[in-house]
């Protein structure tokens, strides 16, 4: 090219490049304070009015690939399998945050979506369900009021309904339950036990929560010894008037203030992996240093992984920006709670600290440590959710085998801390090679969100994913409405909706 | 401030008096609008959370970043997505903005430094973002 014929080229260029330099050096700035600036935009603070609308072209899914919807109406579903003639079933939990209480249920889901009540319990919740060797395996919760209950492990008989205990006293009554379970290649139930609180210290989050109303005495457990700094947090003391304040220490009681020291470890615990015999007796733990371990999964070559609900911005010792966790577990393994996250120190730098809430977060375990928590397996968003995992099959036959199919289950802002976009609602597939983490299914619109969020009728929290027997569909459980307010979680019972993503025919969307 | 008296040069002592006080309000509204639209400016830069289709991830370079980007930064910015933390994938930060914005963290984003995120991991995730950029939406989340 001619250069006067260029000239002008370069100058517009050139004008263009000073334009945007001076909007990156304006907006750079500006960026710092986003986070502040921005006022709370969790999903669930979306208004919703009965009823809810579901519609499969709602979701975007990759090509090749379709969703419908095979159950609605369902009250807190928290769970899928298939019994021996692959047969789906669903369990409803009984219980949701905000204290609503109903009926736990198994319940079949016949051809066209019909409900078929097989089991029902009043202990709950029941947060999950397996199949194995003719039977169901149910974890269930201990949160009714005035009963005292524990976490356990059920086994329900298909032909007959009938449920029995399998395992008991699992310390199940606080902010995380009994989860899993899920049948490990070695034919033992492999199950967790999610935490008491956000990150070792009972406070007024847990008064709100409901619990500590019911047990005011109650509090972590670590599986092994520990020793304490003795830091101790100063908080509102929700009891009586409402106006007092307490400290508290780790470990330890609401209002009881510890010093240094030895915590001695006890079986069963908090924040572990544990399995027991389909028969029952003594169970084992596998791993701990877990917060809420919600969904675990075997891989195709045998290797366990755990969703692990990261710290949350509340409470007596609030924790800012840690994402949710994906563990490859290994037996015998510390995982780092209370005092790391995803292999990182809670107070290495400033990273968990970076609001007024969160500064001068400190360690409560002192030297020596359980162990050295190693790197996770994947970090997922700060306050995803992610719950239910499973991996696709061997076969192929549904996507790369291997690959880990996650459910998001969404924010619980503001009762967690604060977002700028919805985070969750939507299932995530990851690599477990590399860690990185892909959408698989999300609702459409410019900006992700719940169904409720976007006025329409995909996805609203997604809680459980579980391929069938023959690994040519993934089945998601999606609890439906909960609606998050300044001090009030609102569920909606018979919102739920099981989902099933099959491939899709030639020509199909 | 334009004003008749600075056009005239009048040397009246009360006009002069009224002259300073409409040049002191002039310039608070001049500041006040700036202030309005630096407001105006952050808001926007934090608002738009624009969704993009899965990027093409041949690049080698482009590749390490999406690895590193999930280790790092996907937390708090999903996908580069708004989420705890403003959207990445729509602003217009040079490579280099992003590397200094990166390392010394800025308001609630935490410094990233040398041990914690080596410099060809941090050029491969500002390389990354840049392309991101260009990434459209997938259909049905324009």
């Amino acid at each position: 090219m001619h250069a006067a014929a260029a000239a002008p080229v370069r100058a517009g260029a050139a004008t263009r490049g000073r334009v945007g330099f001076l909007a990156a050096v304006l907006v750079a700035p500006l960026l710092a304070g986003c986070h502040a600036l921005w006022p709370n935009e969790g999903g669930g603070t979306a208004e919703f009015r009965p009823p809810r609308a579901v519609e499969p072209r709602d979701v975007l899914l990759p090509a090749g690939y379709r969703i419908e919807a095979v159950a609605t109406g369902l009250t807190y579903p928290t769970g899928v399998a298939f019994d021996g003639q692959g047969r789906p079933h669903v369990v409803e939990s009984g219980y949701s945050y905000g204290e609503s209480f109903t009926s736990a249920r198994l319940l079949r889901v016949e051809p066209g979506g019909a409900l078929t009540p097989v089991a029902s319990g009043d202990q709950v919740p029941w947060t999950g369900v397996a199949f194995h060797g003719g039977a169901f395996y149910v974890a269930s919760g201990g949160q009714v009021p005035g009963k005292p209950q524990t976490g356990r492990i059920l086994r329900v008989r298909p032909e007959t309904g009938t449920v029995a205990t399998v395992l008991d006293d699992l310390p199940g009554h606080g902010d995380h339950h009994t989860n899993g379970p899920v049948a490990g290649p070695d034919g033992w139930l492999y199950f967790a036990q999610g935490t008491a609180t956000n990150s070792g210290v009972v406070g007024p989050d847990n008064w709100k929560y409901g619990w500590l109303t019911r047990r005011p005495e109650y509090h972590d457990i670590p599986c092994q010894g520990v020793r304490l700094t003795g830091e101790v947090f100063a908080s509102d003391d929700p009891r009586g008037d409402g106006r007092g304040r307490v400290s508290t220490g780790a470990f330890a009681p609401f209002g009881t203030a510890v010093p240094g020291g030895v915590v001695r470890g006890r079986f069963p615990c908090h924040g572990a992996v544990m399995r027991v015999r389909p028969e029952g007796g003594r169970a084992e733990l596998v791993a701990w240093g877990f917060r809420n371990p919600f969904g675990l999964a075997f891989a195709p070559d045998g290797a366990l992984f755990a969703t692990d609900h990261a710290y949350d911005e509340r409470g007596s010792r609030p924790v800012f920006g840690a994402g949710d966790v994906l563990w490859r577990v290994e037996r015998g393994r510390w995982y780092g709670w209370p005092d790391f996250h995803a292999g990182t120190p809670l107070d290495a730098g400033s990273r968990y600290s970076q609001t007024a809430k969160t500064a001068g977060l400190r360690r409560v375990l002192a030297e020596p440590l359980p162990g050295q928590p190693p790197p996770a397996a994947a970090v997922l968003a700060v306050h995803a959710g992610a719950s239910g995992l499973d991996a696709a099959p061997a076969s192929g036959a549904f996507g790369p085998p291997g690959r880990l199919f996650v459910a998001e289950f969404g924010d619980q802002t503001p009762e967690v801390g604060k977002v700028m976009a919805p985070v969750g609602y939507r299932i995530s597939v990851v690599d477990p090679r590399t860690g990185t983490v892909e959408t698989f299914a999300a609702n459409r619109g410019r900006e992700n969100g719940p169904a409720s969020w976007g006025k329409h009728g995909g996805l609203e929290r997604p809680l459980a994913v579980r391929f069938d027997p023959a690994g040519q569909s993934l089945w998601v459980v999606d609890f439906g409405v909960l609606m998050m307010r300044e001090g009030a979680m609102i569920p909606v019972p018979g919102t739920g909706v099981v989902w099933r993503i099959t491939r899709a025919a030639a020509g199909e969307r | 401030m334009y004003t008749p008296d600075a056009r005239t040069g009048a040397p009246d002592a009360g006009r002069a008096g009224a002259t300073r006080e409409s040049r002191t309000m002039a310039r608070s509204l001049a500041r006040a609008a700036l202030l309005a639209a630096g407001a105006c400016a952050a808001l926007a830069a934090c608002g738009t959370a624009r969704r993009v289709a899965e990027p093409d991830l041949r690049d080698p370079v482009l590749m390490a970043g999406h690895v590193s980007f999930m280790r790092n930064c996907h937390q708090c910015h999903p996908r580069g997505e708004a989420g705890l933390g403003p959207a990445l994938n729509n602003k217009p930060l040079p490579a280099f903005l992003i590397r200094t914005q990166t390392r010394a963290g800025l308001g609630s984003m935490p410094a990233y430094p040398p041990e914690v995120l080596p410099e060809a991991e941090l050029d491969a995730i500002a390389a990354y973002l840049v392309h991101l950029r260009g990434v459209a939406a997938p259909a049905g989340a324009e």
